[in-house]
């Protein structure tokens, strides 16, 4: 039985920026660290161990999978990842998640907002 | 140092972890720059070897090679403690260091080398305990030949020289090849062989480095000690005759001598040293077992006057040293008693027992 993308939600912090990362093109680990660094403007770091720990979760989940080199001449030992359909199905439900609570947060401050005398 | 400490971090992670993220993961490292970015991928990576271990039990599964699943894969290949196959540099370095080992160890079986060698080649000497063959009766024998075993029987002697040998350092050093001969060969080796015994290193052996052991409970004067220890190295022949100046060590002078000294004890002059021209003599012994017994005073004789009275058990002993007293000064020298041993081996030797 195909497990449901509600299942995995809500999504850790950095499960989300790889996902996240992996959602436009394939890339190789460093790239994802890079990446996920440049998403959120540096205020969060990814290490190879985390990185590599979610990663292996990720892929024996179905989310991420392993994906063929770049290009022929692409001959180092570099290992590619990208979306599963699964996995891309979990982002977009966490994504939609997250707007919610958004939302649901922006209406609920609006009604706090102090009025002026 | 960061980076060998990563290396070992990553070492210690689960195999299947290790063998799928090991070299992304040092590759990123490798790709980061300045010491506080490796301190906190060092860190990061201690975290993960803690997850690893401890919440990711599911995972401690052996590692397989991309795309190894299926039944079909399964079929066609092996099972592999250790995926990795080394680099060609690596065969190569082993290859070139076996050589050089296997030729190491040709060269001490061939060149000597001590006790390495002795090691290399399994025992130097026959065991007690393996049976000694006669080889005439295999040579040039059918196939179905019966083997004759050599009867130890044949020498009345040897069985008691097996233990005597154990018991005195200097000729089980002596005996290499253990037969209980000490042949021309071993002869001309004593110096060597004896240096051997010289635990201590002062260049001379002392009684205890022959082989002499002080009773376990012996708790009388140093002085008493000290007579057992020459009577050790009086009564013993090998020793006697190594010990020349009769000081009760053999010293280094000695043990340069000692080819020469060993010589004095071959009585058939064949050029090697049987059990009978080795083993003590029997009167020796005895006679400084009576003297340890009745020379009370330690004055080296032993006073018929000291001799208990009224005593039945003593009675047979006393009229043995009166008879072993030539001189009739009624005092019995360690000489005179042996003589007198000799002279009549069914004579008791101790208080009590009759011939």
């Amino acid at each position: 039985m195909k497990p449901a993308t509600d299942d995995f939600l809500p999504l850790a912090p950095a499960t989300l920026h790889i996902l996240l990362s992996l959602a436009g093109e394939k890339m190789y680990g460093y790239a994802i660290m890079q990446e996920v660094a440049r998403q959120s403007e540096g205020r969060f770091k990814l290490g190879p161990g985390t990185l590599y720990d979610n990663l292996q979760r990720l892929m024996k989940a179905g989310l991420v999978e392993e994906a063929a080199a770049r290009s022929e001449d692409d001959t180092s030992r570099r290992r590619y990842y990208r979306l599963s359909g699964l996995g891309r199905g979990v982002l977009t439900a966490e994504i939609d998640r997250l707007r919610g609570v958004v939302d649901h947060a922006r209406a609920h401050l609006k009604s706090l907002r102090p009025r002026r005398a | 140092m960061l980076r060998w400490l990563y290396i070992q971090m990553l070492w210690a992670h689960p195999a299947g972890f290790r063998h799928r993220f090991g070299d992304e993961m040092l590759e990123a490292f490798d790709l980061s720059i300045g010491f506080r970015e490796h301190l906190r991928l060092l860190l990061d990576g201690a975290l993960s070897l803690w997850r690893q271990w401890v919440l990711r039990p599911e995972f401690h599964a052996p590692w397989q090679p991309t795309g190894a699943s299926g039944p079909g894969y399964q079929l066609l290949t092996f099972q592999q403690i250790e995926p990795y196959k080394p680099r060609g540099i690596a065969l190569a370095q082993g290859g070139l260091l076996a050589i050089l080992l296997l030729f190491g160890v040709v060269d001490a079986i061939n060149h000597g080398g001590g006790k390495v060698r002795t090691l290399l080649i399994g025992m130097r000497r026959p065991g007690f305990g393996l049976i000694k063959l006669n080889r005439a009766a295999l040579e040039g024998g059918p196939p179905t030949t019966t083997v004759e075993a050599v009867r130890d029987l044949d020498d009345p002697l040897r069985p008691f020289a097996r233990s005597y040998f154990r018991v005195v350092r200097v000729l089980a050093a002596l005996d290499a090849d253990g037969d209980l001969t000490i042949s021309p060969s071993e002869i001309a080796n004593a110096p060597a062989a004896l240096r051997k015994l010289d635990l201590n290193r002062d260049g001379k052996l002392s009684a205890e480095e022959c082989g002499f052991l002080p009773p376990g409970d012996f708790a009388g004067p140093a002085r008493l000690l000290a007579r057992y220890r020459g009577d050790f190295m009086r009564e013993n022949p090998i020793l006697a005759a190594l010990d020349t100046d009769r000081d009760g060590v053999i010293s280094a002078a000695e043990i340069a001598n000692s080819a020469a000294a060993l010589k004095s004890l071959d009585l058939n002059n064949d050029g090697s040293l049987k059990p009978y021209e080795l083993l003590p003599n029997p009167a020796t012994s005895q006679a400084a077992g009576m003297m340890g017994r009745f020379d009370t005073n330690e004055a080296g004789v032993i006073a018929l006057q000291s001799l208990p009275k009224d005593d039945p058990d003593v009675e047979l002993i006393r009229r043995l040293l009166i008879s072993a007293d030539r001189n009739r000064d009624g005092l019995v020298t360690r000489g005179e008693l042996i003589v007198e041993l000799a002279a009549h081996p069914d004579a008791p030797r101790q208080p009590g027992k009759q011939p």
